[in-house]
């Protein structure tokens, strides 16, 4: 296999360069992005440095229990990071978010399993990697479906009394708030599926072909993560809402506002 | 037998209900009416405790109602608001919708049922076969109503159902209620339209309820 050929600080430095241009666009319109822009750029390469190092630690070392420990520390940064967007309490959520990625993240290990061997899946070079994808995104629809499901049954109290009194049991009178949050929180990735390699040509596949596989091996590995997130974005959405349902309730059947950060 | 209790709800430092007390017995038809935000409709949340009362209680034939028996008091009850609930699938489908729960398992739809009280409201039973959103706003509100009036409830609360009605289906939907007699009815409402057709009103205002005689 051909190294991908590494480009140089200096070089990278230069090509920073053209965020000239966002820049000038923003001060055309006054738009007052620039410092949040800065920011969060010069915030990425300070953390993708530190990952690197991270990782090229972790690949050394290549020890199952040190993989699986950096595995299970992404899925906890994931759920904080799931549960601050969404605007959820942490004490009340916690317990409802993390066991539904938990699950989830053992569900898509298992079915990995399907396609190669144990010695493999559990090497760091494929279990972070593969994970990190699969994890980094999920999380947008976890945000939209939690985010959805808690601020409709919020507004729509009278719905889920309606729900209630015609017999409905807790599990029957959330279901409609359930199907409206799952739609739209996967709803939108089954249409980008089908764009997929002519409006946009996949992160991972462009990133083993630069890394020198040949576009035949690249695809049936973007074939697989493809399935493998819209799977786990749907089984996690579904888990956590289903979770975290059974926490926001009182014993009247009245939803708990303490499952909301304050919000201002 | 339902009853409110010397309640009191408190909301926020503010009074929302106070000291009410209020019967509804059998076969009683009580129009709710009042300015808005005067409590009426947390008056008929606290009466299936959605709403936590903060004195007083509210008491099933003398007794008060725990969260133990919870299931059994909200089940004596039917429930219906201003706006249909959001659903997917057509008209026939919305009004068999609580035959799907667990808990009616045991109970059937009776289709000619359903075109009478369709037709008692001024909906054509043709329309059952239609996607329920491509009806119009008052059409899935009578729909709404119906469904609810397929249960064999004995006590009716009822939250402005007819402010999205025209005035026709709005006397054929009060007199479907009026000409009930078995059913209790706590209606809110803004209309005078309940008051002629018999209904017994009840004022709430800034928390306070008032019997008119």
């Amino acid at each position: 296999m051909n190294e991908t050929m590494a480009i140089s600080i200096p070089s990278l430095v230069m090509f920073s360069f053209i965020l000239v241009l966002p820049v000038l666009i923003f001060r055309h319109l006054r738009l007052r992005l620039t410092r949040d822009l800065l920011i969060s750029m010069a915030r990425m390469a300070v953390q993708l440095a530190l990952v690197a190092v991270y990782l090229e630690y972790i690949f050394r070392l290549d020890m199952l229990l040190v993989n699986v420990a950096w595995v299970l520390v992404m899925i906890v940064v994931a759920t904080g990071s799931i549960l601050r967007q969404s605007l959820l309490s942490w004490q009340k959520c916690l317990w409802a978010v993390l066991p539904a990625h938990l699950l989830t993240s053992l569900m898509i290990l298992f079915c990995f399993l399907l396609v190669f061997d144990f010695a493999t899946i559990s090497s760091a070079r494929y279990l972070v990697p593969l994970m990190g994808m699969v994890l980094g995104n999920i999380l947008r629809s976890n945000v939209v479906a939690l985010d959805r499901f808690f601020s409709e049954l919020r507004a729509s109290e009278e719905v889920r009394i309606q729900y209630l009194t015609l017999g409905a049991n807790g599990t029957e009178a959330v279901r409609p708030f359930l199907r409206n949050a799952l739609r739209a929180a996967v709803g939108p990735q089954i249409g980008t599926v089908a764009t997929m390699g002519i409006v946009s040509l996949p992160g991972m596949m462009t990133g083993q072909i630069l890394g020198g596989s040949s576009p035949a091996v690249a695809i049936v590995y973007q074939i697989m993560i493809m399935i493998a997130i819209f799977t786990a974005a749907t089984v996690s959405s579904f888990l956590a809402m289903h979770f975290a349902r059974k926490a926001a309730f009182d014993p009247f059947g009245r939803l708990d506002e303490g499952i909301f950060l304050q919000r201002p | 037998m339902l009853e409110f209790h010397d309640v009191t709800v408190r909301r926020a430092g503010r009074v929302i209900l106070d000291k009410v007390s209020l019967t509804v017995a059998p076969g009683d038809h009580l129009a709710l009416t009042g300015p808005s935000g005067g409590g009426k409709s947390t008056l008929l949340k606290a009466a299936l405790l959605f709403e936590p009362v903060d004195e007083g209680a509210i008491l099933w034939d003398g007794v008060e109602v725990t969260p133990a028996d919870l299931a059994a008091h909200r089940s004596r009850f039917l429930y219906i608001g201003q706006k249909p609930l959001p659903f997917d699938g057509t008209a026939v489908e919305y009004l068999d919708l609580p035959f799907t729960f667990a808990a009616n398992r045991h109970l059937q739809a009776d289709r000619t049922d359903q075109d009478r009280l369709m037709e008692a409201v001024g909906l054509d039973p043709d329309l059952k076969k239609n996607p329920f959103t491509r009806l119009s706003g008052g059409e899935q509100q009578r729909l709404t109503i119906i469904q609810g009036l397929q249960l064999a409830r004995g006590f009716c609360l009822l939250d402005e159902i007819t402010s999205s009605l025209d005035l026709d289906s709005m006397r054929a939907v009060i007199r479907l209620f009026s000409e009930d007699t078995d059913r209790a009815v706590l209606a809110v409402t803004h209309n005078q339209e309940w008051l002629d057709a018999g209904f017994a009103e009840v004022r709430l205002e800034s928390g306070t309820l008032w019997r008119q005689e």
